[in-house]
């Protein structure tokens, strides 16, 4: 295999995104501005195109290019890009909470597994302050471990984050109604 | 499987208990090919047990299951029902009133909007089995409760040409409301984070059944918990004037045979004296079930005592740089077993008392220690 | 994974219509999208109508009035799916989306430029290329020639969607040395009536996130055991 032209190389982050711009695939993950976007690599300045856009109505010809100047510390050197894969992981969800602990029962992801086979029982203080919020019973949450990798480091590593899953909404609990109205409407009991 | 895979005579009786330690099934043979389901649970092959036992032995479940009976809502009572049910088109169905409240299915469609992919906490099985219920093409279901005659079947129809009933003995309406109440604390609020569906730590409801061949009883205790309320658990059971008298001889251990559901009355008043007793156990909880001394307890008041598998102690093995980095968070417990099976056939016709059990590799007889 | 690849990353993506001024590190945590600590560590490079790009903790985003993107290269990945949830189906429910992708995508070391080149002929040998082909298999050096991308599709129905997941292969930009390839893989679902119905495109969503990225790294894999297989016909 040949590596692509250099130029690709002065995209900002991965050039594979050029290639998915190309071939239409419009889901495709971008990591970096897209081609609406011009890249500068000199330093000229933006301040005069942003003051415009604050007060000037802006036709579609006006917003055909905007230039923004990349901060050098967000392009990427591969090095410097953290990654964690996991060896292992579960997804937790919380069967009890007490003062110091929690127990959980866990689903091995790894293993595709669909329903929970483990228990554990996880100090509270394990947990970061921003998650022992999201503890009560119930709530679920993944536990992973792997290496940790950065800037040619490899360090092991062991995470449980909290899911952040949506609230329950007025819609959710409108067609709760709606569906608990049909299933009881559908049933004769004898 | 380490047991035959024959269906029973025509004028045997079979019990057999499936257990994986995560649910339970019980299967019925009555005689003359008409069986009786309670609850459901999935094998290893996530097929349910039941269907998957009756197939192997040669039944079709479509045609001989004619009862269908769910003793509680409890996940590891009800995976696999709706499936169940849709195989069993047949079958009636029994359980209990708490089934068609406005109340439990509110909560249940209100967590089943919100389900989580791979946690599942049978909430979207019960949704499953309100819509088969719901269907045109099989009989209404019905209401288990206390001392209720689910069904009667003349001798004549019978090979073992002995009549057939088929009660539930609970629960009652102070149950129902106990159930109620409790569930009434688990109704999500507007703008709450969504979580799995919670367990409900008392088993008020469940539905105890007992069925009768003749002179021949057998009784199945679902997960009914004794309580100090005498309106709740055993007590209102053993003491209501309206239930079979009839003692029994076979008898499934409430609870998974803790503690929390023996009831001495039961074993005095509604059991022969050292029946056959068979259980599941049940890992999942704060201890194990059941512990030791359940299982001595059991023994000691039993003539047969058996266990469908035994709690596997060792947690599953993965690479040891995995294992160290597990150990300095907790330490893993296994809660699955592998599932297993007790089967009980009588003599027949012969030997209506004699029951012969048989059992898969997992499963146990558990003698008292010496 | 058969390897713990050198690089790698998710991402969801969806399209449809939206409004890139409303999002940042704030609103994410003011809304319990995000923890708060992770709110305050918040990188912003652009806050735009048009555009909004900015970090939070491991959660890169990447917004324009026809796209919204969430990229992470931590695990676990599932916080993707509930960033796109929660925000979408719980704070923005109108939002407009008609498709939606999630992509898997790694980079890793085959060990040497011959064993990736050699993989390179595996999956587009040159005999098929003629006197091409063969013009190509003279380069060397500089001016080595040969498969500089490669693309697969399957194409399938998901109930009311086309589903395409395709898979692409090429030498990595972001490995330095040159034995480094790049395989991503984008499961793109799009509604085959047109329709922009955001319930089901979220219901869908969230139905088949984790399916997706097993098979995507099934998929992943398969390129990966290209080299133990190049290595033992050496």
């Amino acid at each position: 295999m040949r590596a692509n032209s250099p130029t690709a190389d002065l995209i900002f982050t991965n050039r594979q995104t050029s290639v998915y711009s190309a071939t239409d695939e419009k889901s495709a993950g971008l990591n970096s501005l897209n081609s609406q976007i011009d890249r500068r690599e000199d330093n000229q300045s933006t301040s005069t195109a942003q003051t415009d856009f604050k007060t000037a109505g802006l036709t579609a010809n006006d917003k055909k290019s905007i230039t923004f100047e990349i901060p050098q510390a967000r392009r990427h050197n591969p090095q410097s890009i953290a990654t964690f894969s996991p060896m292992q992981e579960w997804e937790g969800y919380v069967t009890e909470v007490k003062d110091e602990t929690f127990t959980a029962h866990l689903v091995d992801i790894t293993a595709k597994r669909r329903i929970a086979e483990e228990k554990i029982e996880i100090s509270i203080s394990d947990l970061s302050d921003q998650d022992k919020d999201l503890l009560r019973e119930g709530a679920l949450f993944r536990w992973s471990i792997g290496y940790y990798k950065q800037h040619g480091t490899k360090m092991k590593s062991s995470r449980i984050v909290f899911r952040r899953l949506p609230a329950w909404t007025k819609s959710d609990f409108m067609k709760a109604e709606q569906k608990a109205k049909e299933l009881i409407g559908a049933i004769t009991w004898e | 499987m380490g047991i035959a895979l024959s269906k029973p005579a025509l004028d045997q009786l079979e019990v057999t208990l499936i257990g994986p330690g995560y649910g339970e099934c019980c299967i019925v043979h009555v005689g003359s090919n008409r069986w009786l389901i309670i609850d459901s649970c999935r094998d290893s092959s996530g097929q349910p047990a039941a269907l998957e036992y009756l197939q192997n032995i040669g039944v079709d479940a479509q045609e001989a299951v004619r009862w269908i009976i769910a003793t509680h809502w409890h996940d590891d009572h009800v995976a696999g029902l709706a499936e169940v049910l849709r195989a069993c088109k047949q079958a009636r169905f029994f359980c209990s009133s708490a089934l068609s409240k406005n109340e439990f299915i509110a909560i249940v469609t209100r967590f089943n909007e919100k389900a989580s992919f791979d946690c599942s906490s049978g909430v979207s099985e019960l949704i499953a089995v309100l819509e088969e219920l719901g269907s045109s093409d099989r009989p209404h279901p019905s209401f288990a409760g206390p001392d209720r005659n689910l069904e009667t079947i003349d001798a004549s129809e019978l090979a073992h040409a002995e009549e057939c009933q088929i009660w539930t003995l609970s629960p009652s309406d102070a149950q129902l409301h106990k159930f109620l109440r409790e569930i009434a604390g688990l109704v999500p609020a507007l703008g709450e984070t969504s979580r799995r569906f919670p367990s409900q730590p008392t088993n008020y409801l469940a539905v105890v059944t007992f069925v009768r061949i003749g002179s021949l009883g057998m009784l199945f205790g679902a997960d009914l918990e004794e309580t100090a309320d005498p309106a709740t658990g055993w007590s209102p059971i053993v003491a209501s004037p309206g239930r079979p008298k009839l003692k029994s001889s076979v008898f499934k251990v409430p609870h998974h045979g803790s503690e929390n559901g023996h009831s001495e009355l039961v074993w005095e008043q509604m059991l022969h004296a050292k029946p056959v007793a068979l259980t599941t156990p049940y890992n999942r909880g704060r201890k194990p079930l059941p512990c030791e001394e359940d299982a001595r307890r059991i023994a000691s008041l039993s003539g047969s005592f058996y266990l469908t598998s035994v709690l596997s102690k060792s947690p599953k093995r993965r690479a040891s740089a995995v294992e160290k980095m597990i150990a300095q968070v907790g330490r893993l417990q296994p809660i699955s077993n592998i599932p297993g099976i007790v089967r009980l056939r009588n003599g027949g016709m012969d030997n209506p008392n004699a029951w012969v059990a048989e059992l898969s590799s997992e499963a146990r007889q558990m003698d008292i220690p010496a | 994974m058969l390897i713990d690849p050198d690089l790698e990353d998710a991402s969801i993506v969806l399209l449809g219509d939206f409004n890139p001024s409303i999002f940042n590190p704030d609103w994410f945590s003011r809304n319990g999208v995000v923890g708060p600590q992770d709110a305050q560590l918040g990188q912003v490079d652009v806050i735009h109508p048009d555009l909004a790009q900015f970090r939070i903790s491991d959660l890169e985003f990447s917004i324009d009035r026809k796209r919204f993107q969430v990229l992470t290269r931590v695990a676990p990945l599932i916080k993707l799916l509930d960033v796109a949830m929660k925000t979408f189906t719980e704070l923005l429910p109108h939002t407009p989306v008609a498709q939606f992708g999630i992509n898997r995508s790694i980079h890793f070391r085959t060990g040497s430029e011959e064993v990736r080149n050699k993989i390179g002929l595996t999956l587009a040998p040159l005999g098929p290329w003629g006197e091409w082909g063969i013009e190509i298999a003279k380069g060397s050096g500089e001016l080595r020639g040969g498969m500089t991308s490669l693309s697969m599709q399957e194409a399938l129905k998901h109930g009311a969607f086309r589903r395409l997941i395709t898979a692409t292969v090429q030498p990595s930009a972001l490995i330095p040395q040159p034995d480094g390839i790049f395989v991503g893989v984008n499961d793109h679902f799009e509604r085959r009536d047109g329709l922009r119905d955001s319930f089901i495109v979220f219901d869908t969503l969230n139905e088949v996130f984790q399916s997706s990225l097993d098979r995507s790294e099934s998929i992943i894999d398969r390129v990966i055991a290209l080299k133990d297989e190049v290595n033992a016909r050496k």
